[in-house]
């Protein structure tokens, strides 16, 4: 506590910033008249509550032997309307495992419209462990009212001194004013990584002595930021948000001489990664080591490879590892386990996963590698600093006559060459020992075909000959359900639920362990009022399978971009006998729209081959799988035009 | 010992193998020794379960269990987690788990790293809980889990059941044992079983026991009347209970809830200064429930919801005068809250404790008293009126469908009274819609909506009347229609503050409203709010079938169509009556480019027997069907 009134001392004078409104910043307590009296947030009306302020300083001092990390934080909510209240509740978690972070102090109080001060007394304010790793104060402010504004603020001192605590300019409420100020001595080198979409950041740079040193001081700010607000079909809300991260590659040794802390390069990091040492990642591979020995011979013992080529090893290593180890849902960039105990525990993270695929691809002497990635959820590779937590996960690539094999053994039901969705972000970190590199990959289409030879009765009953295929991670899903369930449920389930009679016969599923190929199910289906009959007239709407039974896109408005992962192909092709005496009376006109580009194009078209005969021929195909939001009102007119499509309406008439 | 024994089994499974016989002696941790009829719409096989529960002179128990589960699919997930909690008057002693692969063959046995401890407190919660669990997954299936759990209890108002059978969960053998002092108290009532509790009396020692053996799986169906998925269970209760020093008769419901009253009585005192202002905002009121009305305004607009709950805090309400100075409670201490600020001004009311959920909520019957509760409302006898006091929207006197129609106990100075809390009737849950559609020759639409809700059906919109965000606002109307929105020109919720009533006006423009093909015109009905009770096919169904909904709906819509058309089919009038549902499509004819349908449809409550259930099904389709019509327009040729 003592040390912290001095670390505090270097902030009390503050240079104002370029470009800073001096008005938005005000000292502890001391909270302007207007504030107080404010009864909306001019930026955003429709603002329940408002961060007013929110300055985080960050010092990092050299103390004997010892570095820390220190942060003060200092934040002033206002709330307008009882419904915030519950920004009374705040939580401040911190990372407690071997007493690694400590909060040292905790100032809370309120400030009621009225200029009173209240202080938040310490029976208000909780320990709680939330886990092994983490802990977290809670602080239940008592006595809020309509344009209370809170007042909060707290130091934490952390041993972790190489990545720091990322600052977030951006929460899911508007901030006024968010500022960020990290001082270090230049003995440490620090690099900072930013999130800036918006150009929202501002930063300066400064250099301040203290005895016979110098101290690196930055301080970075956001006014005005909005609230960020999640919306469906994105990646993260992180790789929207405003924020700065900061993390060590080196200090410099009493002579001068910069010491790596962590790798400083792209290939330094491969290569301590590829290490063999036992608590490496490289020694999880390594065809040498024990981590790795009873997978191997649990995979001889169920698999003969004697006779088998490269990718046909590669195959039966995805099944083996994919049946074998359950993914747990946790993602890793490293492994948590050795492969050995991942088999034993019959679970792992991604990581656990890849690797132990990995560890017998090498032992098999496949020319096999890992791929550093960041999850679909996790956003965007950053791909400007060599550091490791850019990532957050991992999958495999074989390398086999001048071909890259993307392997994931995370789903038992993929197909060698496909990733699960979660790795689909288009870039990847290939770790070689000898020359890494980026990988760019694109995402293998979700495709069904569907062909459908159909005759009509005069009661309006079908009877139609279905030849329906899969293609892609489509056809991981067919497969997995089709495990699961039999057969004529999963077409019943799947693509007949809103027909009230349907009788399945001569189901043929072709292909269901063939991964590499398309799945393919042929079968008839008798289908009790297909059409509708009235008076002369019968009305019949073809379509069986959709793309999309509705606009996935509801909301109007949309702030942020779209990323739908998938490509998605979708044929559809029928052929309709007409009963005796009936001929299609006006066929409806055909129909394309496109997304311009390439981008996608979805199309209908109606045609009469033979007299007593009906052609449907729809055709949807999405190319473009991240969409700005400008771009928004588009992309729903296209989907609006796809379930428009599937929606037609053919009639007959009774000559 | 136990080495030796795991290596037998392992040596028998292998045996097994390779023989290719199935045992004799049963091992129940191969997945291919169960029974060809335990299988059957099993998800998973409970191979043993063993409870056996100590309770003790204090008031204490001890709780073992040892489970052998075959998992025989992903639907079965969940039962490869063991989960335990400890809090302040629970600790977990041991915790132990082992996974065999479908052969039987041991794969892993826990270590103390696999059991994982978690607060799972949310934000604005505080308890001293702390759950624990232990994983044992695989990646494919059938495997079989065994797991070893031994807690503690100090204190308890509340036994274990014995839960006998899951949907879709087979037994192969349960057994259940409950150890108690001989003079010790219990009740207890099988509910869909006939299995008896046997007792005997063995020194100062009572046993209560039961065995079933051999139960074949019920099959998972949707709208059964089975409260938390357990199909069959023997509910145990104690006669009396210790909570720290206070002794509860729990024989009766009127005993327990004087248990429930005496723990929470004089806990309602305000300070004079907040007397002053309770007499202060009731001195306008005139009458009764403007008191009322006045108080509850402020609760709402001025406290909370917090939940602290430490010690006993999970029975007994935080006392007034913590709300007073803190402005903020859980469910207890606002209900509490609301009460003393009645007191005040002379008006009786007591707290009701009730099962809060919007799905379900368990049947309580007047002779066994077990107090299965989760939440407390307050009752005003005077007004016959009952107050949500965490919701900061509620209207006066009215509880949504977290609690309406749920029993209730009242803890009344005179002891506890089991009612029902009011359900609104079937006309008080309504829904009038009024809709032009103005659909042009490509077969887009303008939409004109005005909407009113009333009682449970209203809900939804009074919180969105209440949300600022309009980018929420719209989101959530958007997903409650059958149409994709392209742009709203006006879109506004209206909550009345008295009463549960909301109402919303939306104009919209949608691309895809009905569909052109050649000549024709295609215009569905009701495409904006569909139909959509559905039951699955259920081959043959098993249990009973409850529908819990009651409500009225009426829709008008005016379709406006291009100039040029004339009907060449519209559906003919549609009346399907049955017991659980009456419904009605008209539509009119085509007058100045105008066509009327009106729509009515009644939803009753039903519990109906399984052999009705394919009766039901298809009334249900049939109005699906009905409710699917389209009217086919056509260019008008004749000069």
């Amino acid at each position: 506590m003592k040390f912290l009134t001095t670390s505090l001392s270097f902030f009390l004078v503050f240079p104002t910033l370029w470009g800073q409104n001096p008005a938005l910043k005000s000292k502890w307590g001391e909270i302007p008249a207007a504030d107080l009296a404010m009864t909306i947030y001019e930026k955003d009306s429709s603002a329940t509550s408002v961060a007013l302020l929110d300055i985080g300083n960050m010092s990092i001092e050299y103390l004997t032997d010892k570095i820390t990390a220190y942060l003060d934080v200092h934040r002033r909510i206002k709330i307008f309307d009882p419904s915030a209240f519950e920004k009374g509740n705040l939580t401040i978690p911190y990372y407690s495992y071997h007493g690694n972070e400590k909060v040292t102090y905790l100032d809370v109080q309120v400030i009621q419209p009225n200029g009173e001060v209240q202080k938040v007394k310490s029976d208000n304010v909780f320990s709680e462990k939330i886990s092994k790793y983490y802990a977290q104060k809670k602080v239940f402010i008592p006595n809020l009212q309509k344009g209370s504004v809170i007042e909060y603020k707290y130091g934490i001192k952390s041993e972790n001194i190489v990545y720091l605590r990322a600052w977030k300019f951006q929460e899911e409420i508007p901030v006024r004013y968010s500022e960020f100020t990290i001082v270090y001595p230049n003995t440490l080198l620090y690099h900072n990584i930013d999130n800036n979409l918006f150009g929202r950041i501002q930063s300066t740079a400064t250099e301040e002595t203290f005895g016979r040193g110098i101290k690196k001081k930055r301080v970075y700010f956001v006014e005005y930021a909005p609230a960020l607000k999640e919306e469906p079909y994105i990646t993260t809300l992180d790789d929207y948000r405003d924020r700065v991260d900061f993390y060590l590659s080196h200090y410099y040794d009493n002579y001068g001489a910069p010491q790596p802390v962590i790798a400083i390069s792209w290939e330094e990091l491969a290569n301590n990664l590829t290490e063999k040492d036992e608590y490496k990642f490289g020694s999880a591979f390594s065809p040498k080591s024990r981590s790795n020995k009873d997978l191997w011979e649990a995979f001889l013992a169920e698999n003969n490879i004697e006779n088998d080529s490269v990718l046909g090893i590669a195959e039966k290593a995805l099944r083996f590892v994919s049946k074998k180890i359950r993914w747990n849902g946790e993602y890793s960039q490293i492994p948590r386990v050795t492969p050995d105990e991942a088999l034993e525990k019959r679970s792992g993270t991604t990581g656990d996963i890849n690797l132990a695929l990995l560890a017998l691809l090498k032992r098999a002497k496949i020319d096999a590698y890992p791929v550093m990635t960041s999850s679909v959820d996790n956003g965007r590779v950053q791909t400007d600093h060599p550091v490791i937590t850019g990532f957050n996960s991992l999958f495999v690539v074989v390398k086999h006559n001048d071909k890259m094999h993307l392997m994931d053994a995370t789903n038992p039901y993929i197909k060698l060459g496909n990733l699960t969705r979660k790795h689909y972000n288009g870039l990847g970190w290939l770790v070689d020992e000898k020359k890494s590199d980026w990988l760019e990959f694109g995402t293998h289409e979700l495709s069904d075909v569907w062909l459908v030879e159909l005759q009509l009765d005069e009661e309006g009953n079908a009877r139609g000959k279905f030849s329906i295929m899969a293609d892609g991670n489509e056809a991981m899903n067919w497969r997995r359900e089709l495990d699961e369930s039999a057969p004529k449920d999963f077409l019943k389930s799947s693509f007949f639920k809103g027909f009230t009679d349907v009788t399945f016969d001569s189901i043929q599923v072709i292909g269901e362990t063939d991964y590499d190929k398309p799945l393919k199910i042929n079968f008839n289906a008798n289908i009790k009022g297909a059409a509708e009959v009235v008076n002369d007239f019968m009305y019949f709407s073809p379509v069986f399978h959709r793309a999309y039974d509705e606009n996935p896109f509801k909301s109007t408005k949309r702030n942020l971009p779209v990323d739908l992962v998938y490509p998605v192909r979708q044929d559809y092709i029928i052929n309709i006998k007409l009963p005796p005496g009936y001929t299609a009376d006006e066929l409806p006109k055909g129909e394309r729209t496109q997304i311009p580009n390439n981008g996608g194009r979805a199309g209908v078209n109606c045609s009469q081959p033979l007299p007593g005969q009906v052609q449907v021929i729809i055709k949807n195909k999405l190319n473009q799988t991240n969409f700005q939001p400008e771009f928004y009102p588009g992309l729903k007119q296209f989907f609006d035009a796809m379930t428009k499509n599937s929606d037609i309406q053919l009639a007959f008439k009774k000559a | 010992m136990k080495k030796m024994s795991i290596l037998s089994i392992l040596t028998t499974a292998a045996l097994s193998l390779t023989t290719g016989l199935i045992f004799a002696q049963n091992n129940l941790y191969s997945s291919l020794t169960i029974p060809l009829s335990l299988r059957e719409n099993a998800t998973h096989v409970v191979r043993l379960r063993d409870t056996k529960i100590e309770v003790d002179d204090d008031y204490s128990m001890v709780v073992k269990e040892k489970v052998i589960i075959t998992l025989l699919s992903n639907d079965a997930g969940s039962y490869s987690y063991l989960f335990s909690y400890d809090d302040k008057f629970r600790t977990t002693k041991k915790m132990e788990g082992r996974l065999y692969d479908a052969a039987g063959q041991l794969i892993r046995e826990s270590g103390k790293s696999d059991i994982v401890a978690v607060s799972t407190d949310s934000d604005g919660e505080l308890t001293q809980r702390k759950t624990k669990y232990l994983h044992l997954p695989n990646a494919t299936f059938p495997f079989t889990v065994e797991f070893y759990l031994e807690t503690k209890q100090e204190q308890f108002f509340l036994l274990p059941s014995f839960e006998i059978q899951h949907f879709g969960e087979a037994v192969e053998e349960a057994r259940f044992h409950l150890i108690t002092p001989a003079n010790y108290g219990l009740r207890w009532k099988a509910n869909n079983t006939a299995l008896q509790l046997q007792s005997t009396l063995e020194k100062a020692e009572k046993h209560w026991t039961a065995t079933v053996k051999n139960l074949p799986a019920p099959q998972k169906e949707s709208y059964t009347p089975f409260f938390s998925r357990l199909y069959a269970e023997i509910s145990l209760a104690p006669d009396r209970v210790k909570m720290e020093d206070n002794m509860g008769d729990m024989r009766d419901w009127s005993t327990t809830g004087a248990f429930y009253y005496n723990l929470n009585n004089n806990r309602d005192a305000l300070s004079p200064a907040m007397q002053a202002t309770v007499q202060q905002l009731t001195a306008a009121a005139r009458t009764n429930r403007e008191k009322i009305a006045a108080l509850y305004t402020y609760l709402q607009q001025n406290y909370r919801y917090v939940s602290i709950q430490l010690g006993i805090g999970g029975i007994q309400t935080l006392p007034a005068s913590f709300v007073e100075q803190k402005k903020y409670g859980d469910c207890k201490a606002l209900t509490n809250y609301m009460k003393a600020m009645l007191k005040v001004v002379g008006i009786p009311a007591y707290q009701a404790l009730i099962y809060g959920d919007d799905e379900e909520f368990p049947a309580l019957s007047e002779d066994f008293s077990r107090p299965l509760f989760n939440h407390v409302v307050l009752y005003i006898p005077g007004e016959d009126m009952w107050l949500e006091c965490t919701s900061q929207q509620a209207p006066l006197g009215y509880l949504g469908g977290f609690t309406a129609g749920h029993p209730s106990l009242l803890l009344t100075p005179e002891g506890g009274k089991l009612v029902q809390a009011p359900l609104p009737p079937a006309d008080a849950n309504q829904r009038h819609m009024r809709l032009l559609i103005d659909i042009d020759a490509e077969g887009n639409g303008k939409v004109g909506t005005q909407v009113h809700y009333s009682g449970l059906l209203h809900d939804m919109y009074r919180y969105c009347s209440v949300e600022k965000d309009a980018a929420k606002r719209d989101a959530t109307f958007s997903k409650s229609l059958g149409v994709s929105v392209k742009d709203y020109q006006k879109l506004a919720f209206n909550a009345d503050p008295n009463a549960p009533l909301a109402s919303i006006v939306a104009d919209y423009e949608t691309r895809n409203y009905a569909k052109v093909s050649g000549k024709r015109l295609f215009i569905p009905v009701n495409k904006i709010k569909p139909f959509d009770l559905a039951l699955p096919v259920d081959s043959l169904r098993q249990h009973p079938l409850q529908f819990t909904e009651a409500n009225i709906i009426r829709d008008t819509v005016v379709f406006k169509v291009p100039a040029g058309y004339k009907v060449e089919n519209a559906p003919a009038p549609t009346h399907i009556s049955a017991e659980f549902v009456e419904y009605d499509l008209s539509i009119g004819p085509l007058v100045n480019q105008e066509i009327v349908a009106v729509r009515t449809v009644q939803h009753k409550p039903l519990l109906a027997q399984p052999e009705q259930y394919q009766d039901i099904r298809k009334v249900l389709l049939n109005i699906k069907k009905a409710d699917g019509a389209q009217i086919v327009l056509v260019k008008d040729s004749s000069p």
